[in-house]
């Protein structure tokens, strides 16, 4: 009794302590950016050169854990602490700026950022190193800037919308708790896991990786605008990989993406999955080969997540064109963020049945977590609900601080990389089709067209987000033949081909059931792009397409091992 | 946020761990010597290695990091050793290739050891069996000339385990003594704009077995010290000064007192630097310290002698047909020697006990008296030097070509270094000069060994002083020592007792390699020097924000 007494105080006092530490250091960091900016401001705006209309600070804080299991045991890991301090200056104005421009393919270095700050906060070395990196971008803007004036002076070139919007100034802290780094239990979980895969001597390669990041932002404006922000993300991926008797390779992935370890599914459920994937790949060793296909598609469950959140997400990306200085001082439009949505608001563009938002406040769907979820962008911009297509029409896309024709204010999507990305992307449809009236429907389409059978895609791999018309592919990691009495056929992997966004008009069904999943979304933003990675939820039924063309997944056909591997010796 | 946990080690026993590669390796040598075309050699390299870093700057922690990585490495030969997919043919295109069959392996499970082990060996020989038919092929049209050295050494079986050696330090007390060294950048804020320092250790168990009967493990430990300022002259040129401390134990590494001292030195290097004058290229006698020396050897003599090289026929061989023959001084010994680990009071970071070809290392005697006696040689034979003398070396994932160890440069005559400055200011009158130089400390070097480009070598010295005729020595900046091999060999005077150690990296085809040049000072009668590439850069266009007295020092 004794015992418990004397430990609620110190228990407090740790508490106290620890909060003191975190407040003083945050008032460190702000007082070290606040009082730099306004030095920055003024000093900078006698100078003879143009001077800045905004300036930013953003210090990433971060600590990292990496490991990689096979077959339960630990191949690599790294632990790392670091924090990165990060700066943007604009000259010119919100109209026209140093941003936006590229002398050929070369990168303008905005923003900058250095690694050199310390980990423990301390005002003089955070004034001394913001100091030198405002002064490196403000040299590089003015530089950009009178590059980009005169290049736009001597070609005709119309540039209507502005480089930047503006905002009004918002101070948010964030309070949601940062996750915990315990290596042991980390490397634990991730061993655990990889062992499930020792059952499987069909298995040829797998890799168990697992990634738990505490990451902190503190944000500081020339237009008022602070937060802090907190970032975590706890990624678990298992791929895994082996070769078809007719030596195609086949390769799958199940992972498990949250913002803290503590919220990762059971252990135990999650090996299921890992065991119900490793079973699938090994009978798929001897299913047949897709051939060419063209017809009706259902894609249910993984698929049709991946579906949305790949081909269609990213043609909710705007972006603004970007201006490009040629080597003969020409200057072109750059056709890469050139995405066929931009100049549809007011389209169909599905079906009327559906309705498509992104909610960055949205913490469950149907009852299931959406990690996505954020408060405020990296942009100082409160997060919110975009309404992307209602009834089929679209209505909106989503924004960073760099407007685009029609749009001109952020949607507070900007999270990583250069341009917005999804957070929580909801597909949602009033008129929801029972799993066996999906079938029928699919069956039906696939007995007006003459088919044999028709073709159901139900996991699908993560894969990079591309902007643009062009036609678009992914690859099918679990694909049925499905035929009119209703059998189902195992078959190799494949692959959908010259896919464009107008195939999303002609969806014909889609289920009640709701898809929902947190991954990693990966999108080729910027100009030059990038891949931008952020955590994404999705929720979407399965979807029924008339007509979508298949192929084989893979052409190369590898001879199989000339040695039966260790494991199906035994 | 400070990192603090412990990575645990390998779970399974340094004799699991070699007797599940030495099963897969006979499993996979009964059937692939049976194949059409059959392996005539396979070799298992494991790399279980962690590393550990911590840094400070301006008196604070700056980053933290641990990481453990295991990786497998195969050698897998195909054909015979006469003949095989490493053959050099002339006229046909060559696997350039520098990489081997690498792949992350965990050392903690022997179903996943050998796993790895199994796929990785499929993959070498389907790739390498592919190239060996294409030489076939090649080597049909093309008559291979009778004198074309083998492509493969055969060797006896070695067997050693030495015992692991452990990365341990105290976090926190090597935390403060970093930010006590880096606390003393603090104090120049408008000249200093970075001022770090930092500790990293690594160690690296290798196993390595092969189809010979080798089977080894070592273990080996590496500390390295840095300290690295930067600032700008008025002129916008960036400029930096660091110091380096390597050792193979912590205690070995130097004590406080002499770290904070050399944190002092290198500031004050740095501030004289940034106010050091410009030197115009010059050509006339130098001093080369110790370390100079011993970088101007490992570029412009080491790299010569790497026997690979005198196998290609794109190689200028500047020294194969010099065996037996005067190339230096002959008062002047070169060797290479892995097997030495410490010199004085300092570690030697190019020690090793076996290489990467599983070949136990020794001394190689490369000139004696001036006289060229031979070269460093891997499994890769040369005529008159048919076997490996144990410098096949390698970064992981990398191919083993010969690379140096730990050179040393002997004089047998050599006078004080006072007397060295004198010889130079003599030799400066003579030649009409109004000064000498003294390279007194370099960064690095390069060469070219090529035929295809200048026979030449650079030297990038970071503190360069002009000796005047009375003896005045002055600070200068922004050259390069260039100039050619056999020229510059020929300059060479004299040398000084006093030698020093420079501890390195060097990197070339099989990636880099840790190295030590030991050196006297030496004076070369004649050497060039060519401008610095430019780095200049714009000053701040706002001074900094805080002067000296608003820093708490």
């Amino acid at each position: 009794m004794k015992f418990a007494t004397m430990m609620k105080p110190l228990s407090f006092l740790l508490f106290f302590v620890a909060s003191y530490t975190a407040i003083a250091s945050e008032q460190i960091v702000f007082q070290a950016m606040g009082d730099s900016l306004e030095r920055s401001m003024k000093m900078l705006t006698g100078q003879d050169s143009t001077a800045p209309y905004f300036i930013s600070y953003t210090l990433h804080q971060d600590e990292q854990i990496q490991m990689n299991s096979m077959l339960g045991g630990i191949r690599s890991e790294s632990q790392v602490a670091s924090n990165t301090l990060e700066v943007q200056v604009r000259v010119g104005s919100y109209e026209l700026d140093n941003t936006n421009f590229l002398v050929n393919r070369r990168s303008n270095n905005f923003p900058l950022t250095t690694p050199d700050v310390p980990l423990e906060f301390d005002y003089e070395i955070l004034r001394h190193h913001l100091w030198l990196l405002t002064d490196s971008a403000y040299k590089n803007a003015v530089e950009i800037y009178g590059e980009k004036t005169t290049a736009l002076d001597n070609n005709s070139v119309d540039y209507e919308v502005a480089d930047f919007s503006r905002q009004e100034p918002v101070t948010f802290r964030d309070n949601r708790r940062h996750g915990k780094l315990d290596r042991d239990a980390i490397a634990k979980r991730v061993n655990d896991i990889s062992s499930v895969l020792s059952d499987y001597p069909e298995i040829l390669n797998s890799n168990t990786a697992i990634t738990v990041d505490i990451h902190q932002d503190y944000y500081l404006d020339s237009e008022g605008t602070s937060f802090t922000r907190v970032d975590d993300i706890a990624e678990l991926t298992v791929v895994i990989s082996t070769q078809a008797e007719n030596g195609a390779p086949l390769l799958d992935t199940v992972s498990d993406v949250v913002r803290r370890s503590d919220q990762f599914q059971d252990v135990e459920t999650f090996k299921d999955e890992v065991r119900s994937v490793a079973e699938t790949i090994a009978a798929m060793r001897s299913a047949n080969e897709l051939e060419n296909y063209n017809g009706p598609v259902l894609f249910v469950e993984g698929a049709a997540i991946e579906l949305a959140a790949h081909f269609l997400g990213s043609a909710f990306i705007a972006q603004k064109d970007a201006i490009r200085k040629l080597s003969n001082n020409q200057i072109r439009v750059a056709s890469i963020p050139n995405n066929p949505f931009q100049t549809k608001i007011g389209a169909r563009v599905l079906p009327r049945e559906f309705t498509v938002y992104n909610d960055s406040l949205l913490e469950s769907y149907n009852g299931v977590p959406l990690h996505g979820t954020i408060p405020i962008d990296a942009e100082g911009v409160l997060a919110t609900r975009t309404n992307l297509i209602e009834r089929g029409i679209l209505r909106g896309l989503l924004t960073s601080r760099q407007p685009v024709e029609g749009i001109d204010q952020s949607t507070g999507n900007r999270l990583a990389g250069r341009g917005p990305v999804p957070t929580n992307l909801i597909i949602e449809t009033n008129r929801g089709f029972s799993n066996e009236e999906m079938l029928e429907e699919f069956q039906l389409l696939v007995s007006d067209r003459g088919l044999e059978y028709g073709i159901l895609a139900k996991r699908a791999v993560r894969g990079v987000g591309v902007i643009g018309s062009q036609p678009k592919s992914m690859m099918i990691n679990e694909v049925y033949k499905v035929y009119p009495d209703g059998t189902q056929e195992l078959m190799q992997q494949g692959r959908v081909s010259q896919f464009v966004l107008s195939n999303f008009k002609d969806i014909i069904a889609a289920s009640e059931r709701v898809n929902v999943k947190t991954h990693m979304g990966r999108y080729a933003v910027g100009s030059p792009p990038s891949t931008a990675t952020n955590i994404m939820s999705v929720a979407t039924p399965d979807l029924l397409f008339e007509e979508i063309t298949l192929t084989p997944a893979q052409t190369v056909r590898a001879k199989p091992p000339i040695l039966p591997s260790p494991m199906e010796e035994g | 946020m400070l990192l603090c946990s412990a990575l645990s080690v390998q779970a399974l026993s340094d004799s699991e761990i070699l007797e599940a590669m030495n099963t897969e390796l006979e499993r996979s040598v009964e059937t692939l010597t049976q194949q059409e075309n059959p392996l005539h050699y396979l070799s298992y390299e494991i790399f279980e290695t962690e590393r550990k870093a911590l840094a400070s700057s301006f008196g604070q922690s700056q980053f933290a990091s641990t990481n453990r990585i295991s990786t497998l490495d195969v050698e897998l030969r195909v054909g015979d050793p006469e003949f095989d997919n490493t053959a050099l043919l002339p006229n046909t295109r060559q696997n350039s290739d520098p990489r081997t069959v690498s792949a992350p392996i965990s050392l903690e499970t022997p179903k996943a050891l050998r796993q790895t082990l199994w796929a990785a060996t499929d993959a070498a020989y389907k790739a390498n069996s592919q190239v060996f038919e294409n030489l076939k092929n090649s080597a049909n049209l093309n008559s291979r000339d009778s004198t074309t050295d083998p492509d493969f050494s055969v060797s006896t079986p070695q067997e050693a385990v030495e015992r692991d050696l452990k990365l341990k330090w105290n976090e926190s007390k090597w935390q403060k003594i970093l930010n006590e060294m880096s606390r003393v950048f603090r104090d120049r804020p408008s000249e200093i704009y970075t001022g770090g320092t930092s500790l990293t250790g690594s160690r690296t168990n290798s196993f390595f077995v092969n189809s010979e009967g080798s089977s080894i493990k070592q273990s080996h430990l590496m500390y390295t010290i840095s300290l690295q300022v930067t600032g700008q002259n008025k002129q916008g040129e960036s400029m930096s000064r660091s110091a380096q401390f390597s050792s193979h134990t912590l205690d070995r590494l130097p004590n406080k007192k002499e770290l904070l001292a050399s944190a002092q030195q290198i500031k004050q290097e740095l501030l004289s630097l940034l106010e050091a004058p410009l030197v115009e290229p010059y050509t006339g006698p130098a001093i080369l310290s110790g370390r100079a020396s011993g970088v101007f050897f490992h570029e412009i003599l080491g790299h010569r002698l790497e026997g690979h090289r005198l196998r290609l026929q794109s190689d200028a061989q500047t020294f194969k047909e010099m065996v037996n023959q005067e190339v230096l001084p002959a008062t002047f010994n070169v060797y290479f020697d892995p097997t030495i680990d410490r010199l004085g009071d300092i570690d030697l970071m190019g020690a090793y006990r076996f290489d990467n070809e599983g070949i136990k290392s020794r001394r190689v005697t490369a000139i004696e008296n001036g006289v060229l006696k031979g070269f460093l040689m891997s499994r890769a034979p040369l005529e008159e030097f048919p076997h490996s003398n144990g410098h096949g070396r390698k970064q992981p994932g990398f191919k083993p070509v010969s690379r140096q160890s730990n050179l040393i440069v002997d004089v047998s005559d050599r006078v004080p270094l006072s007397d060295l400055k004198e010889l130079l200011l003599q030799e400066a009158r003579e030649q009409g000069k109004d000064f000498g130089l003294l390279f007194d400390d370099i960064q690095g070097g390069f060469t070219f060994t090529n035929r295809g480009m200048p026979n030449a070598f650079n030297v990038q010295p970071t503190i360069v002083y002009k000796i005047y005729l009375d003896g005045t020595e002055e600070l200068v900046r922004g050259v390069d020592l260039i100039g050619t091999p056999l020229t510059a060999f020929s300059r060479i005077v004299a040398a000084s007792e006093e030698t020093d150690v420079f501890n390195g990296w060097c990197g070339a085809e099989s990636g880099s390699v840790p190295v030590s040049a030991v050196s006297p000072a030496i004076l070369v009668k004649q050497i060039e020097v060519q401008k610095k590439a430019s780095n200049e850069g714009r000053l701040p266009i706002l001074p900094a924000p805080l002067s000296v007295e608003d820093f708490q020092l």
